[in-house]
């Protein structure tokens, strides 16, 4: 058995039917065993010698990253669609409440008016107006259905998120 | 340790997909994205930098060096390649070239792939020694003596020896993903593998000794 078939043996570089006959080799010499025991032996040796070093210089190379960071180039300024999706990104949970407050406001006034909204004269449901509004500590969604009743024509459902997040003001 | 040596092909799958997506971010400019690049490589990268240029403070500069080439040169990037082979050619540049700054002032005619020659012409026998090591190095590394006889077997190397063998020991790379990182041919990346560990093997012998030789303490 070659040396280098040992090494490839070694490192997984060889086929599935290659590897057999290096391991029916192996099977029938003691020094060829010995051989790839001193490639595991010597490969852990080097291993562990570097991984030491890289422990060792784990601040050091964290205190890099502030040189790298302080060197960047300025990001270039987003066009009007990325900074739609940014806006996006930032408010996705208030956008996200506000679109489930509106679905469940809605579906409370199909559940407190069913026949009001099913004979609306246009043939539609009227529609129920919504606004958000942002609180200090989280955001706000308003909903007003029409009812049809004489005395009080709309109903007025008020929605309070409280903000969970980590940034929240306190 | 040693966690990237041996990569499920699935798990390496899916940190390819989060690489994509973190070097698309990196184009646009995102440092977030390139600081999350740098924890993901930091380690890799300073180990192959030390293992070329083999001091501490020096590996840190080529370290830093290369993130920021590797950042301004992402457009590139042409994303055929795996990020850290990607990173590891631009970090196994920057410390070649460190190497050799610090030899021309030095006044030192330096070059490697000569000394990479002489190495294997000049090393002996042709075949990996069956005798292992006294003791149990690879659990002794803390100890002062045995590091600097490693240490001391690894300067005796030349720079592409110790480049493959830190990339393969430690990363566990694959023969096609160091002749992509070193720009050579899969038959070079095995020339030098098999020399490198029979050199490195041949200078750990001779300083440490070989198991059950009283000699070395």
């Amino acid at each position: 058995m070659k040396d280098e078939d040992l090494l490839r043996y070694l490192d997984g570089e060889l086929s599935p039917r290659e590897a057999r006959e290096i391991e029916a080799a192996l099977a029938g010499s003691a020094e060829a065993r010995r051989k790839l025991e001193a490639m595991r032996q010597l490969r852990e040796m080097v291993a562990a010698r570097i991984e030491a070093e890289v422990d060792d210089a784990e601040e050091q190379l964290e205190a890099s990253w502030r040189k790298i960071a302080a060197a960047l180039p300025e990001p270039r300024r987003p066009g009007p669609w990325g900074r739609v999706r940014d806006w996006f990104e930032a408010y996705r949970g208030h956008v996200l409440t506000g679109a489930l407050a509106a679905a469940a406001g809605a579906l409370l006034a199909l559940a407190v008016h069913p026949g009001r909204i099913a004979a609306s004269p246009s043939g539609s449901p009227e529609a129920a107006v919504v606004e958000s509004l942002e609180v200090s500590d989280g955001s706000g969604t308003i909903l007003q259905i029409p009812s049809g009743d004489g005395d009080s024509p709309v109903t007025t459902v008020i929605w309070l998120t409280p903000d969970t997040s980590e940034d929240a003001p306190i | 340790m040693n966690k990237a040596r041996e990569r499920p092909s699935i798990q390496q799958d899916d940190d390819d997909d989060a690489d994509a997506a973190l070097i698309e971010r990196c184009r646009a400019g995102d440092h977030h994205a390139f600081r999350t690049v740098f924890e993901r490589y930091q380690r890799r990268a300073y180990a192959l930098a030390f293992g070329i240029v083999r001091n501490r403070d020096e590996a840190l500069d080529v370290v830093q060096e290369a993130f920021l080439k590797a950042f301004r040169s992402v457009a590139g990037f042409a994303g055929n390649a795996s990020i850290y082979t990607w990173l590891y050619r631009i970090v196994m540049n920057v410390a070649i070239d460190h190497k050799r700054k610090d030899a021309r002032e030095q006044k030192v005619d330096y070059d490697d792939t000569i000394a990479h020659l002489e190495e294997e012409t000049s090393s002996g026998a042709a075949e990996l020694s069956p005798q292992l090591l006294r003791g149990d190095p690879a659990k002794e590394t803390s100890r002062r003596e045995i590091r600097e006889k490693i240490d001391d077997a690894l300067a005796r190397l030349s720079d592409n020896h110790r480049a493959v063998l830190v990339m393969r020991e430690i990363d566990g790379l694959s023969y096609d993903e160091m002749a992509k990182v070193m720009k050579c041919s899969k038959g070079t990346i095995m020339s030098r593998l098999f020399h490198a560990r029979r050199n490195m093997q041949r200078h750990l012998l001779d300083m440490l000794g070989p198991d059950g030789d009283e000699v070395v303490s």
